[in-house]
């Protein structure tokens, strides 16, 4: 068996540690069942999602982590059954926030928010708009799940 | 079966895993080498309380996690005052350390009467509109700096993403 990348063996190290873990136990995120990482640089994660915004309850997310964490993660809404890119008609949509970040006619292939890698990419004034949210090498997957999720499932209805 | 204790503490909210101790002594001395309590805190003035829980724990309690993971907060102030600011009001509610920034938002938006969309796009923040961020899954007694056993949080618009 090949040895884990050091990329692979640190999002593994971060899957294990409290932030993510807090996550998976809120059931705001977890690994889709079945993912083992075997796919690697590629990740599936579904988060729970509010009702009134996707009538699946639910969105996959399948995360391309090349270079991860140097490099910003990026993702798209995934078909998890079907393993193909999640047609549009069922992306989560609603709310303002929502439907910015989940925005085909932007991409179909990236979520619009500042720390996604495609989206990053033209966006440098998000670093002073968003400081706290432009990716860093020194960010976990959490941190990416974390601003998806607060407009997923957003506190004031959950 | 092993146990993971999840630690936070005073002024910082990124919480670290340490091996499970059914000991508040060893939980003490842990939290201090993980860098969750500062190095002079005395085990004589830290209260340790697990989850949300607002009561510091006992040594029973431990000996049972009833979880394979275990989220402690440890800190010097028994409760924390909150103050939540919005639109000029405030709120005031003492909670314990372990309560999460989570559990203070849906307070808040319920105090000031806030629903729905006006609900969903609202987060707190230190300082005012441009402060940092509260991470919802953080406890607040993580933005707290003991002897100060007080924070005060600006409920603001999350700023939405464009450009």
């Amino acid at each position: 068996m090949n040895p884990d990348s050091p990329e692979l063996s640190l999002f593994r190290t971060h899957l294990e540690e409290a932030p993510f873990t807090a996550g998976v136990d809120g059931g705001r995120w977890a690994l889709v069942q079945g993912e083992d990482l075997s796919q690697w640089h590629h990740c599936r994660i579904e988060l729970r999602c509010d009702s009134r915004f996707s009538a699946e309850g639910r969105v996959v997310l399948r995360f391309n982590l090349a270079g991860y964490s140097a490099k910003a993660p990026t993702a798209q809404p995934w078909d998890a059954e079907k393993n193909t890119p999640l047609p549009t008609a069922r992306w989560p949509k609603g709310s303002a926030h929502l439907n910015a970040i989940f925005n085909p006619n932007w991409k179909t292939t990236a979520l619009y928010m500042p720390c996604d890698r495609m989206a990053m990419e033209g966006h440098d004034g998000w670093k002073q708009v968003f400081p706290q949210w432009w990716w860093t090498p020194k960010h976990t997957i959490t941190h990416y799940l974390t601003f998806v999720s607060r407009h997923l499932l957003p506190t004031g209805h959950a | 079966m092993n146990h993971t204790v999840h630690l936070s503490g005073e002024g910082n909210p990124t919480p670290v895993s340490v091996p499970h101790s059914p000991s508040p002594a060893a939980l003490f001395a842990a939290a201090k080498q993980a860098g969750v309590l500062p190095t002079d805190a005395k085990a004589e003035d830290t209260h340790l309380f697990v989850g949300e829980e607002d009561e510091p724990v006992t040594a029973d309690r431990l000996k049972s996690p009833g979880k394979d993971r275990l989220r402690i907060h440890c800190h010097r102030c028994r409760k924390i005052e909150v103050t939540v600011v919005f639109n000029l009001k405030k709120h005031t509610k003492a909670l314990a350390p372990g309560a999460e920034v989570r559990r203070v938002l849906k307070w808040a938006l319920k105090e000031f009467g806030l629903t729905g969309a006006d609900a969903d796009n609202k987060e707190l923040r230190l300082g005012g509109a441009g402060g940092e961020v509260l991470n919802e899954d953080a406890a607040i007694g993580s933005y707290a700096h003991y002897p100060k056993c007080e924070v005060t949080a600006y409920l603001v618009d999350i700023v939405q993403v464009q450009g």
